[in-house]
């Protein structure tokens, strides 16, 4: 059995420094306007007993991806360590990916795919990805799966005194995802959905056709070129929606 | 060398003269009538059918009139003018390993072109002005080297070269308009880019 | 051909050549060899603000590549903040200064050095005939480098005016720690069980490794208070948040000290030994129970009583933060003596130097260049200009200076030269019309700059530096258990050659003025003579970057550098000045309006991925802010339903000195007395492309004014009307 890898991100310690950010535009040559991180704020109380809510908007590397099963190039895989990685060359900005996932991360910009890569190339050499490697609040951890879940535990139950729905997210969700979150109320404060499904009118398309069936059809368009036409398609379509 | 190759070379020559600050000891020789005659005899020689530029044979302006509009056109240094760098106008690098956030923006010193250009100069062994150090892809330096290689090498190399390099006066003419630089070199940068765009024809034949 | 040609690229074997080299012409061929290229790798500090946090950066075919943390920097332990990776981008950043520039009305001329220097010392010489070395000034924010060279080029014209941006920052903790403990004091974070944080925000005034160690220790149970007027970046993760009316920290302050002693939590035998005048610091506080705190502060005296009772529990392993700018920095009226406060609440713990509590580290000691060969300039006996330590003007100002003062100064003919380095007042003190007047009224200004600030929009004169990648500085050390000494050597060829580092100048200058003999050494030298002691050579730093030495024995209580070389409850000067020698209650000198709805008191604070003005301009940190609305005006969310203000509208600000508009961020997280701007915004000097008119800077709603005790900015005594615009 492959070990599953993933992120923890604590977010009772984010100062919301913005150093993950712009590490990442670095590590992945991102324009200024362009980000793999986007952060949400929510308050929550009212003066003087109010809460800062902060979390990330960035890939949750679900276990059982549906941005993986849709992408009709090949763009998103899953690494051996269950990662979602994204190839940017194979992407055809498409936007199936964006329509489908359940946390809307994605965002198919300049005919391509802009989401998480992963670091595919640090985490393959055995070291973390930047965004966490640069973390000053050590809010963001990178580990074996289960081991990150171990220390979220005992986390929780320490913010559990001050925050009784303090809660790890992302535990079940979508098989269980490699982005843990520590929250200190509930899912919904966040904007995160408690129970995440596919979404959009692409989210029928994958369960009415089998993952295997699918990527049979996608290999077919694929080698006619039609897959990618389609996707480009697409994405002019999103454009001209805008 | 044929004809129309020195014609060539002579006219990016005197592009080079003009988009370089303006000396006493040129300015009135390259915006005389004599020049203009010279240069409409060029371009006809090569059949090239373009309107001369206001500069030259035009509309004259005295040397501290002509110093004054290059620098707060061309050469300020504090994002008032256009500066005609090449850098500025293209993504900083292609290579994948850079981790530097400015990586694939625009708006650069220092970026692939001059990291190029300045190998070129190295491998000819030609020395380029120390005030030019920071731009070895100034527009002045690169019209000047796009001279040396219709003087010397292949047309292939020149076309490589135009369409690699000499690719981004559209570029640099809609900065300069959205700053408003002095009509003069707006001009001649127009001219520079038609001409350029009709050599790449030129050579493509 | 019909015209001369200049022959821009001198060729001597390019004929031929070309056939030789095929490849060398297409772009394509030369990236392929570019990339098969090696990475190399060098130590920097870096410039994004002023704590220098190292730095590694990388380099391929000599052009940075990436910059990264330097694990052994005390200051960053191998993590960046968002700011660093902007400020690497200065290094190819086309809106820099590239040649010497000359002011001419509002225009800017390209001048040579060789006559921008000239004309420098001629009329630098013309005012020193006329007026004297006591009508120049020297300001800047004070790096190793700048201090070096400034101050002996300043001594060396007989010149005492030398100061720093600290009238607008934090010159009464000079003042406050200063009378107390004789220096201002770090604190041991990592082994504190609680602290508390009057206004100090690691989140958002970053130094990298504080914020890692603050987060590790809140991971092992430490007990964070943050009091702030606002709900800030380190409130987030703090254990608890509580407001206070913004400018009233002294009277909290005074009251947990009444707390402490009325009911003896005090570390008893810590006073008995080490501190004098805590008999009249007692008496002062008598009166100021948590009661009479509590309608001043807006803090229910039930917690100041929990607060001081908490802290005390956990003596001496706990501290009140000394702070940056934060509650009692440069801002009201009263910071000074808050300051003061503090520091005698901190000694009531007993938290000199113990584990836990602040720390007395000391740098490492450098050494000098030989004095036989290169004998120190005289120290000017000149009062100085700006009235600092000087009888009848500001007798407790500190030697940090008072530059808005030396604007009034100017106005008045008193001061007629200035230089400034790394600084820029016009844009960060208050009211940018007095100091814009003031400064480009001198005779002469000479400001070195990478990039054409408001300031150097005053100067006469512009001198461009090369950026922070291209210069070597003078070695600087670090306070520390174990002290470092750090470099920034040059780590990538000068980009602009028309550039040149303040050494460099600061040398040509001084041979011009007829001071040579002061400066006949290399900035090499001097670093060399800087290491002798320390067991590590100028080669072997520029490849580390950070050297840490041996650990320095610390005694158990440090030596207090006060007059009695005890920590002073009572503080004598304070008294023989007309000032209290003992922290009393003081009011904010304004107050907003309480039946005027649309009238709040205006503060203002950092943004963690910005340093004040200085990084707007970088369009990486710029487009955070604008990706986060980050640059609004925020506002109490019950005041701002009382004026109909919804999230995101636009209102207009005013005061009696300007009016601004800016959308609103409705929030819980604020003080109702308060509007909060951040710090970063609206730069206004037209050289700044992404940063001019972008948001809005406190410093235009506030009047140019002096604190009466030490002078400083009183950058948050401004009262302003909001409304819907």
């Amino acid at each position: 059995m492959t070990k599953q890898f993933g992120f923890l991100m604590d977010t009772s310690l984010c100062v919301e420094c913005q150093a993950c950010r712009v590490a990442c535009q670095m590590q992945n040559q991102l324009p200024h306007n362009r980000t793999l991180i986007r952060f949400r704020f929510q308050e929550t109380g009212s003066y003087p007993a109010v809460t800062n809510h902060i979390t990330r908007i960035t890939c949750m590397h679900c276990q059982l991806a549906p941005c993986v099963k849709i992408c009709p190039t090949g763009a998103l895989v899953k690494g051996e360590n269950t990662l979602t990685y994204l190839a940017p060359e194979r992407c055809s900005g498409c936007g199936y990916c964006a329509q489908i996932c359940p946390f809307k991360v994605p965002q198919a910009l300049d005919n391509r795919s802009y989401k998480c890569m992963a670091c595919r190339e640090l985490v393959e050499e055995g070291k973390e990805p930047v965004c966490v490697s640069t973390c000053i609040a050590n809010a963001l951890k990178f580990g074996e799966r289960a081991e990150l879940l171990k220390s979220a535990e005992k986390r929780v139950a320490a913010l559990q005194k001050t925050f009784p729905n303090a809660q790890i997210y992302g535990r079940e969700q979508m098989g269980g995802l490699g982005m843990l979150l520590i929250l200190r109320d509930d899912p919904a404060v966040y904007g995160l959905p408690v129970a995440p499904r596919a979404a959009g009118e692409l989210a029928f398309w994958k369960d009415s056709l089998q993952p295997t069936g699918f990527k049979l059809v996608g290999a077919a368009l694929l080698a006619t070129g039609a897959s990618y036409a389609i996707a480009s398609r697409n994405h002019r379509r999103e454009l001209s929606e805008e | 060398m044929e004809r129309t190759d020195r014609a060539r070379a002579s006219i990016y020559n005197l592009l080079a003269e003009l988009l370089m600050p303006p000396t006493a000891e040129n300015w009135e020789e390259l915006t005389s009538p004599g020049t203009a005659e010279w240069l409409q005899s060029e371009l006809a020689e090569l059949g090239c059918n373009l309107p001369l530029p206001a500069m030259v044979g035009g509309e004259q302006l005295d040397l501290a009139a002509a110093g004054d509009a290059y620098y707060h056109s061309l050469a300020h240094p504090l994002g008032q003018s256009a500066l005609p760098i090449e850098s500025i106008y293209k993504p900083w690098t292609t290579d994948p390993s850079c981790e530097l956030s400015i990586a694939s923006e625009k708006g650069y010193l220092g970026g692939d072109a001059s990291a190029h250009l300045a190998d070129i100069y190295k491998a000819l062994d030609l020395a380029i002005p120390p005030e030019y150090s920071h731009a070895p892809d100034h527009l002045g330096l690169e019209l000047s080297l796009m001279a040396l290689l219709v003087e010397n090498g292949s047309r292939e190399q020149q076309s490589l070269f135009l369409s690699q390099h000499l690719d981004w006066l559209p570029d640099l003419l809609e900065a300069a308009d959205a700053r408003g630089i002095h009509s003069l070199y707006r001009d001649l940068l127009v001219f520079a880019r038609d001409f350029i765009a009709w050599d790449r024809v030129n050579l493509a034949e | 051909m019909k015209f001369t040609r200049r022959t821009f690229l001198k060729a001597s074997a390019a004929t031929g050549a070309l056939a030789a080299t095929s490849g060398l012409i297409d772009q394509k061929v030369w990236a392929q060899g570019q990339q098969a290229a090696s990475v190399e790798m060098k130590p920097s500090l870096c410039n994004g603000c002023s704590s220098h946090c190292g730095m590694w950066v990388y380099l391929k075919n000599g052009r940075l590549w990436k910059v990264a943390g330097h694990t052994d920097h005390p200051r960053s332990r191998g993590k960046l903040c968002a700011r660093a990776h902007g400020a690497a981008t200065w290094l190819y950043d086309p809106n820099r200064i590239t040649r010497p520039l000359k002011r001419e009305g509002d225009k800017f001329k390209p001048v040579s050095w060789e006559q921008a220097l000239d004309e420098i010392a001629v009329k630098l010489k013309e005012i020193l005939a006329k007026d004297g070395p006591g009508a120049i000034f020297y300001g800047h924010n004070p790096r190793e480098t700048g201090v070096f060279y400034g101050t002996r080029f300043m001594h060396a014209l007989g010149a005492p005016t030398i100061c720093t941006h600290n009238a607008s920052c934090n010159t009464t903790l000079n003042t406050g720690w200063g009378a107390t403990v004789g220096t201002t004091p770090g604190s041991d974070v990592g082994g504190a069980k609680y602290i508390i944080f009057i206004g100090r925000n690691f989140g958002e005034g970053i130094r990298t490794s504080q914020v890692t160690s603050l987060t590790r220790a809140m991971e092992k149970g430490t007990k964070v208070v943050c009091i702030d007027p606002r709900h800030n970046a380190t409130a987030n993760l703090a254990s608890e948040w509580i407001p206070i009316r913004p400018g009233t920290d002294l009277a909290l302050v005074l009251a947990m000290a009444n707390v402490i002693i009325s009911e003896e939590l005090y570390d008893m035998a810590f006073v008995e030994q080490h501190t004098i005048g805590f008999d009249e610091f007692r008496a002062a506080v008598q009166s100021y129970t948590p009661e009479w705190a509590e309608p001043i502060t807006d803090i229910p005296a039930a917690t100041i009583y929990r607060l001081a009772r908490e802290l005390a529990s956990h003596k001496p392993n706990c501290f009140i933060d000394p702070s940056w700018k934060g509650a009692f920095g440069t801002n009201y009226k009263n910071s000074s003596q808050t300051c003061r406060a503090v520091a005698c609440l901190n000694a009531l713990l007993g938290n000199m130097g113990t584990p836990g509590g602040l720390t007395f580290y000391e740098g490492p000691k450098f050494g000098k260049l030989d004095p036989a060969k290169h004998p120190e300039p005289p120290k000017p006996t000149l009062p100085r200009a700006d009235g600092a330590g000087v009888k009848g003007e500001w007798p407790l100002a500190t030697s940090q200076g008072l530059p808005h003062y030396l604007a009034q100064k100017a106005k008045e003919g008193k001061v007629k030269a200035g230089f400034i380095r790394h600084h820029n007042p016009v844009r960060n003190f208050p009211d940018p019309e007095h100091m814009m007047t003031g400064y480009k009224g001198l005779e002469l200004l000479v400001v070195f700059e990478t990039h054409l600030t408001e300031t150097a929009m005053a100067a006469t004169h512009i001198l461009p530096e090369p950026s922070f990648l291209e210069r070597e500085e003078v070695v600087e050390g670090l306070a520390g258990k174990k002290p470092a000494a750090c470099l920034r050597p040059q780590v990538v060829a000068k980009i602009h050659p028309e550039t040149r580092s303040f050494d460099e100048i600061i040398v040509a200058l001084a041979h011009k003025l007829g001071i040579g003999q002061y400066f006949q050494f290399s900035l090499e030298e001097l670093n060399r003579a800087r290491l002798a002691p320390l067991g590590i050579t100028l080669e072997e730093l520029r490849q580390k970057g950070t050297f840490i030495g041996e650990e320095v024995p610390v005694p158990e209580v440090p030596e207090f550098k006060t007059p009695s070389g005890k920590v002073e409850f009572y503080v004598a000067k304070f008294a023989e000045n007309g000032h209290s020698p003992v922290p009393v209650w003081e009011a904010p000198l304004v107050s907003p309006d309480p039946g005027n709805p649309r009238s709040f008191r205006l503060i203002h604070g950092k943004q963690g991925y910005h340093s004040h003005t200085a990084t707007a301009n970088i369009p990486y940190l710029l487009q955070i802010t604008k990706d986060h609305d980050a640059e609004r005006l925020w506002l109490n969310a019950s005041r701002a339903a009382a004026l109909g203000i919804k999230d995101g509208d636009l209102v207009l600000v005013k005061s009696a000195l300007a009016s601004g508009k800016v959308r609103v961020k409705v929030t819980e997280r604020l003080h109702p007395d308060a509007a909060y701007l951040p710090s970063g915004y609206g730069s206004f000097s037209p050289y700044l492309p992404n940063a001019r008119g972008f948001g809005l800077n406190q410093n235009d709603f506030t009047p140019y004014m002096m604190e009466p005790l030490n002078g400083h900015a009183m950058m948050m005594e401004v009262i302003v009307e909001v409304q819907k615009a």
